[in-house]
């Protein structure tokens, strides 16, 4: 009888996957952060989760800050005095301050409300920090989405080659020839487009488009390696080939992708916003810059003025849209060896 | 017959045909697609004439079948596949016949292919120059960037392009046209033509293009016509003069034919040569300006210049706005595929070899980083209809981009359909063009 | 050398540029010589030249304002600014005149004469060709809805209901028979009863005259094609005669429509003067001349004291020569109200035809800018809000009295909509002075916050309604803690959804439909809105009727309220009728019902008030608001720095911008 192999391993196998894994993190890390304008955008993403983040926390800072005892008192009894809570005042789609006459809105940037009001009276911050997380979500959701059907496709494409790669070429063509703002425009005017659904149908149409065909190409790559080879050898079934190797190897480039998406997601709600085709969402940067070019705050006037009610959001949306593309190229660089610096 | 069928198997045309059915399968399906998710939707036609007290039900009744929607899904899916094969994109519910001869189709409506064939060259013309206008600023700059890889003009310009690349257009366009058109007063603020200089003009050459009939489309066609011609003719000069062994000789081809092309084109929108398709006559006296010079023409005409001239002062905004947008990407990609050849051994080489640099970087690295950046103009191309809808929708130019957004936003299901199908077909049929040239230019590529 | 071709290229192709946007100041290249052109901007193009396509399925707002000037004159039709009853091309000279005229006698017969020596005119070049004669008059009336001598239709396939859009209304088929020619300026009229204010007076003597000689062969042809209507409304019909004052003759589509004007017509320089007592005088010297001396019963009054003084002629309130006094009038196209407002504020337009709203920030720009004159009316519309009154609670009087209650326009009005909207308690507007009845019931006007919720709570307690937790007013501190868990009769009452328009679509209804929200749910009325598209408002509400409640807003066209019939007659409830929200009252009906019926002005009246009353106890509408029109002109280009009038209901776009009375400087 022979002697069982004596061949144990020191550690689990999860504590040195887990180990490797942090490993590769850091020298990606490391990479990343040679590149300041990944860095850049890393910041500015940063910045605006946590602006996102505070909103819950801003109409508890004015109370304290800007809205004292006797302003309270105030507010309840001018003549329409309806308040019955500070957090109304700062409600993005309701809210206004009773202390300043209708007609007097806009009102520019003051204690009470450190970016101004708008038309109606609603605080601009309390609309641009309350809009932050569903642009995010939305983002996120779409590129998600994206990802993982562009990762899929392109794996199981590059696997099994034949019909399926044929059918899911064909079908990345149609969604890569979409014209997506005219479709899109034409959707909106015909259903509400909730931000579920809206990051839904941007996560479809780009995830069947170009995606899968930049994701095949680096699958094919991954198919001839060696280790394929092994792992079949070795008995792994097609499931196991895809899943266990062939999908983690994709992953790098997905992630890549997947910033370059959120930029083209959060640009798509605000343009839809704009055109006033996303009646399911009440508040949103495009809805503000929508209301103050349809209310006249933008053409016409011969000063600066009214600047709060337009600066903001577009400015928000700009740099939001730029800081996940500017790290999605800060990971180009880590991803794509062929653009590291000599 | 079985070298007619050699021929067809054989690579290319066996490739130009594989792809071919297949564009027809992927517009097929396009098209499916596009009519499922359209007729489900809530809300149609008639809703628009609820909105006034005095249509009585049986009235809205008559509506509802003169346009043919009480008809079952599957028939109204093969009317719109029928009159899609028979060339006709549908007939809109909104506008009406404005033909001397109506539409054999349409009858009282007016065809959607009228209203895309009035606004496509509008359109086409703004995108193309902006187009080629934005890829030469991007090809030059990324081409720049690149070769100075860290140096201070990389970081700055590869962040104000991430700006410019991703700000939001609409905000952007509106900014530029507060500050240009409304502050500065330097440009029109939006539309087209400036109707001052239109409307005494009724009939252009033989076209009698009062009511209805674009006058501006006449002279948006003679320019665009000649500034293909004027390109094609140069292009083939070019070509031409390469043969000529000295640079004398191809320097005075070359710009011989540069002046003459002028020389005809001023003679004919001057009005000095053609007389009957290149004079306007008017309704009323007239007269036109430029600069300080006067000009008098016969009694009740003038020449198509100050006419092209008002197109030009219309475009310089949107063309300004759309370059600023989008010469990023290009320059951004540019940089890219760069970085990339300039790896490549033969760039080593070439620099061993003791070549100036500017020589290395013009004749071999951008030259061969040419092609991705061709692809992605093709694309633009492709995508121009589509991406029309926000900077027409700002500066009132009435192209497709406009067409489709107004006919969505009322239900002029028709004409929204068709438009969104054409330019699906428009962007189809540029990526086929580009691919074919594409296998034709790059020798690398091979399908079998 | 040739190294730098794209060098030079490009600065070529940029002095091109500067030069092109250099030489655009300050004026366009092209010159016309001394032309006087009123300019007006509009938002969307044309649809349709065809007049009876205009009047019919294309009737857009903006059709109307460019098409809608004279193709032929209505026999009978309203003063400027103060809505007297006055013959157009009728020939009667005075009030007693006029009226014997259009009486319709036992036998349901009319007979009316018309003025003699009205041209009509080409429209391409502006010569005349030939007379308007009775026989263009019964043609009109007859090609559409007549009968030959077997009584079957004159035309087949062609009537009033088949062309659809306005033609029902202008033609009504239960009214009208046949008209027949007596001699060249006489026609008289066949009638199925004996009076319809509705049909007649506001109808069939407002309709618009065709030519005959254009019309007959394109009539004949659509008769014996396979789809008659679709072959009348297939003519381009920009050829179309015309015997009023405007030659329509360009139209560059998307840009620009222009119409010349035509001196020949038979009332340029017609005359007509409005004293302040009362009455009316048109004149043309030696042509024709037609007085009244009372007012006519329902003349609009409302706004005394308004029209501009002239001090030479302290006892006349207007005074009016009619034109054209501008060469033409030019309509611009602009894409939306953000670029029309930058061109009036630049002087590219002369006024802004606009029947939306106008924004608080344009208004502010537009006040600010020197030279524009500004001219704010009352609105022919109403907004409202409405619900299922099939469904309980919604049938319960008591509920929707409530409801009225707790909104509080005054507030939303005044602090939400920086007074955009006047705040509205009837189905007519105030404004239509004629018919708005002063006496009806407007329930919590004026009342605090805790004053309404105890009316409310109070009134809904009465009808049966508790609360799980019922809400408690505090009047002296003005609080309501809200309550909940609301029941009727001992059951739940569900929550339910409101549907409203978005922000994008109108920010006033939705604003309105938020407070609604707020102030429901603190009495414990379960109200959730939804903000949603209009069309998906329409084709819930009006095509499936499977809704809880509403907010829209009508256009109410006119000034006789022949709409307090048509929105709350149970026989329009049905799917697709324009009485969704299911008000089923007898009484009502019977009323509404009368009201068709009479022609007898003091009749009418009486009949409207007892129907306003009644709606605004049972609120089968729970008004909200009136917008007010808000409309800019540039004063400074105009002769007096002022429009002709200003003051006028349903603003100066009502006018088509007052085009023939204009005098440009």
């Amino acid at each position: 009888m022979q002697a069982a192999p004596t061949f144990k391993p020191a550690e689990a196998i999860w504590r040195v996957r887990l180990q490797l894994f942090w490993r590769g993190l850091k020298g990606s890390w490391a990479m990343f952060t040679e590149s300041k304008i990944g860095l850049t955008g890393l910041g500015i993403i940063i910045f605006f989760a946590l602006f996102g983040a505070l909103w819950p926390a801003y109409p508890w800072l004015m109370e304290r800050l800007a809205w004292t005892p006797e302003e309270l008192e105030a507010a309840r009894n001018v003549p329409y005095g309806a308040i019955s809570s500070i957090y109304q005042v700062y409600d993005p789609v309701t809210g206004y301050d009773p202390l300043i006459p209708g007609i007097e809105n806009p009102t520019p940037p003051s204690r009470r409300h450190p970016l101004g009001t708008n038309q109606f009276g609603r605080d601009i911050l309390a609309q641009l920090m309350a809009s932050t997380g569903s642009e995010f979500m939305l983002g996120v959701l779409a590129a998600l989405i994206t990802v993982f059907i562009g990762t899929f496709i392109g794996a199981i494409t590059a696997y099994y080659g034949g019909f399926v790669d044929t059918f899911f070429m064909r079908v990345a063509d149609v969604f890569i020839l979409f014209p997506l703002v005219s479709f899109l425009i034409v959707l909106g005017s015909m259903i509400e487009l909730t931000l579920i659904k809206l990051a839904f149908v941007l996560g479809i149409l780009y995830g069947f488009g170009q995606i899968t065909v930049i994701l095949k190409s680096q699958a094919l790559a991954v198919k001839v390696k060696p280790y394929i080879e092994a792992a079949k050898v070795a008995g792994g079934g097609h499931f196991h080939v895809i899943f266990r190797h062939i999908i983690p190897n994709l992953l790098p480039l997905s992630f890549l992708y997947m910033m370059f998406n959120v930029t083209g997601a959060i640009f798509s709600e605000a343009a839809l916003s704009f055109f006033g085709l996303l009646p399911g969402i009440k508040v949103s940067w495009g809805i503000m810059i929508d209301s103050a070019h349809s209310g006249g705050y933008i053409l016409g006037g011969r000063s600066f003025q009214n600047w709060w009610l337009w600066m903001p959001p577009g400015i928000a949306i700009t740099l939001l849209c730029s800081a996940f593309y500017l790290v999605g190229r800060g990971l180009d660089e880590v991803v794509n060896p062929r653009l590291r610096k000599r | 017959m079985k070298r007619i069928w050699q021929t067809l198997t054989s690579g290319m045309s066996k490739f130009i045909i594989v792809r071919l059915l297949q564009i027809i399968l992927v517009l097929y399906l396009y098209m499916t697609l596009v009519f499922i998710i359209l007729e489900a939707q809530p809300g149609d036609i008639t809703d628009i004439y609820t909105a006034n007290p005095k249509i009585t039900p049986e009235a809205k009744e008559a509506i509802v079948k003169q346009l043919g929607l009480n008809k079952p899904i599957y028939e109204r899916y093969l009317n719109y596949l029928r009159n899609f094969v028979t060339g006709h994109l549908g007939c809109s519910f909104k506008w009406g016949n404005i033909r001397d001869v109506p539409d054999p189709v349409c009858r009282e409506q007016r065809p959607t292919w009228d209203l895309i064939r009035e606004r496509l060259p509008r359109t086409i013309v703004l995108f193309l120059t902006y187009t080629i206008v934005s890829f030469y600023i991007g090809f030059f700059l990324g081409k720049l960037i690149a070769w100075r890889r860290g140096a201070i003009i990389e970081y700055f310009s590869t962040v104000v392009g991430v700006v410019l690349f991703t700000v939001f257009t609409p905000w952007f366009a509106l900014l530029l046209v507060w500050l240009f058109a409304v502050n500065l007063g330097v440009v029109p603020i939006g539309g087209f033509i400036n109707p001052d200089s239109w409307t005494n003009i009724r009939q252009i050459g033989s076209v009698d293009c009062s009511i209805g009939i674009s006058c501006s489309n006449i002279v948006f066609n003679h320019m665009l016509l000649w500034l293909g011609g004027l390109t094609l003719f140069w292009g083939i000069v070019y070509l031409w003069s390469r043969r000529f062994p000295y640079p004398w000789q191809r320097n005075t081809a070359r710009w011989g034919a540069v002046a003459l092309g002028l020389v005809l084109a001023g003679l004919f929108f001057g009005g000095g040569w053609l007389g009957e398709i290149d004079r306007v006559v008017l309704a009323r006296d007239t007269k036109f300006e430029f600069f300080v010079w006067h000009f008098e023409f016969p009694a009740g005409t003038i020449p198509l210049f100050p006419l092209a001239l008002d197109f030009v002062q219309h475009m310089v905004l949107p063309i300004l706005t759309l370059t600023l947008i989008s010469f990023a990407g290009t320059m951004l990609l540019m940089r890219n595929t760069m970085l990339e050849t300039m790896r490549e051994d033969y760039v080593m080489a070439a620099k061993a070899k003791g070549l100036p640099d500017h020589v290395v970087r013009d004749k071999h690295a951008a030259r061969n980083a040419l092609l991705p950046v061709v692809t992605s103009l093709i694309f633009a191309i492709a995508f121009s209809v589509d991406g029309g809808v926000f900077t027409e929708t700002i500066f009132s130019w009435p192209g497709m981009g406009q067409l489709l957004l107004l006919s969505a936003l009322e239900q002029d299901y028709p004409v929204a359909i068709g438009s969104l199908v054409f330019t699906g077909i428009f962007a189809l049929v540029a990526h086929v063009i580009a691919d074919i040239l594409y296998a034709f230019l790059d020798p690398r590529i091979r399908y079998d | 050398m040739f190294k730098h071709i794209k060098v030079i290229a490009v600065v070529a192709l940029l002095a091109l540029f500067i030069g092109a946007v250099l030489s655009s100041q300050p004026n366009s290249v092209v010159q016309a010589q001394a032309q006087k052109i009123y300019k007006l901007a509009i938002f969307e193009d044309l649809t349709s030249l065809n007049s009876l396509a205009v009047l019919g399925p294309k009737s857009t707002v903006w059709n109307f304002y460019v098409r809608l000037n004279g193709w032929g004159p209505s026999l009978f039709g309203f003063s400027d600014k103060f809505y007297d009853y006055i013959p157009g091309i009728a020939d009667a000279s005075t009030e007693e005149e006029a009226n014997k005229m259009k009486t319709i006698g036992a036998d349901k017969t009319a007979t009316i004469k018309i003025k003699k020596g009205i041209k009509w005119f080409d429209p391409k070049t502006g010569k005349e060709i030939g007379e308007l004669t009775a026989e263009d008059i019964a043609f009109s009336f007859n090609a559409i809805m007549g009968k030959n001598v077997k009584g079957e239709p004159a035309y087949k396939g062609i009537d009033p209901v088949k062309l659809g859009g306005n033609w029902p209304g202008i033609i009504n088929p239960d009214f009208f028979d046949r008209a027949e020619v007596v001699d060249k300026y006489t026609v008289k009229f066949y009638l199925k009863a004996q009076c319809s204010y509705d049909g007649w007076d506001e109808g069939l003597l407002f309709a618009p005259i065709f030519s005959k000689a254009y019309w007959e062969p394109k009539f004949e042809a659509a008769a014996k094609a396979a789809d008659p209507v679709k072959a009348l409304y297939e003519h381009k019909g920009d050829d179309e005669p015309v015997a009023g004052a405007w030659l329509f003759q360009k139209w560059e589509p998307g840009a620009f429509a222009e119409s010349t004007a035509n001196k020949n017509h038979y009332f340029y320089r017609a005359k007509s003067v409005r004293p302040y007592a009362g009455g009316y005088t048109e004149e043309k010297p030696g042509v024709y001349k037609y007085t009244h001396t009372t007012k006519t019963a329902f003349s609009y009054d409302g706004d005394q004291g308004s029209a501009i003084l002239d001090k030479d002629k302290p006892t006349v309130r207007l005074e009016l020569t009619s034109g054209p006094f501008v060469d033409a009038t030019q309509w611009r196209i602009y894409g939306d109200q953000a670029t029309a407002v930058a061109a009036l504020i630049k002087g590219d337009v002369h006024f802004m035809l606009n029947p939306l709203g106008v924004q608080a920030g344009f208004r502010k720009q537009l006040r600010e800018t020197k030279g524009i004159g500004i001219a704010e009316n009352a609105g022919n519309g109403l907004y409202y809000m409405s619900f299922n009154l099939r469904r309980e609670p919604f049938n319960v009087k008591e509920f929707r009295q409530a409801v009225s209650i707790m909104i509080d326009r005054e507030f939303v009005t005044q602090q939400l909509l920086a007074g955009l909207a006047i705040p509205t308690y009837s189905i007519v507007p105030l404004a239509n002075a004629a018919w708005y009845n002063p006496n009806i019931k407007t329930y919590g006007k004026g009342l605090k916050e805790a004053e309404k919720a105890e009316m409310a709570i109070k009134l809904l307690k009465q009808a049966g309604f508790s609360w799980e937790v019922e809400p408690k007013v505090d009047i002296p501190n003005n609080k309501v803690t809200p309550g909940r868990g609301l029941k009727y009769k001992g059951k739940a009452v569900a929550p339910f959804e409101l549907l409203a328009p978005h922000q994008g679509y109108d920010p006033l209804r939705a604003t309105f439909a938020l407070h609604i929200e707020e102030r429901l749910n603190k009495i414990g009325i379960p109200v959730k809105v939804n903000l949603t598209g209009f069309n998906t408002i329409v084709s819930r509400v009006f095509d499936e009727q499977k809704f809880d409640a509403w907010i829209l807003g009508w256009g109410l066209g006119g000034m006789f309220p022949s709409y307090l019939a048509t929105f709350f007659h149970s026989e329009n409830s049905g799917l697709g009728g324009q009485n969704p929200q299911g008000y089923n009252n007898p009484e009502f009906d019977k009323l509404a019902d009368e009201f068709r019926a009479a022609c007898e002005p003091a009749k009418l009246k009486e009949l409207a008030f007892k129907m306003q009353e009644m709606l605004s106890e049972e609120l089968p509408y729970v008004p909200l608001f009136n917008a007010p029109l808000f409309e800019a002109f540039r004063a400074d280009a105009f002769v007096g720095d002022h429009m002709p009038y200003e003051k006028v209901f349903d603003g100066i776009q009502g006018t088509n911008g007052l085009m023939s009375y204009v005098q440009l400087k």
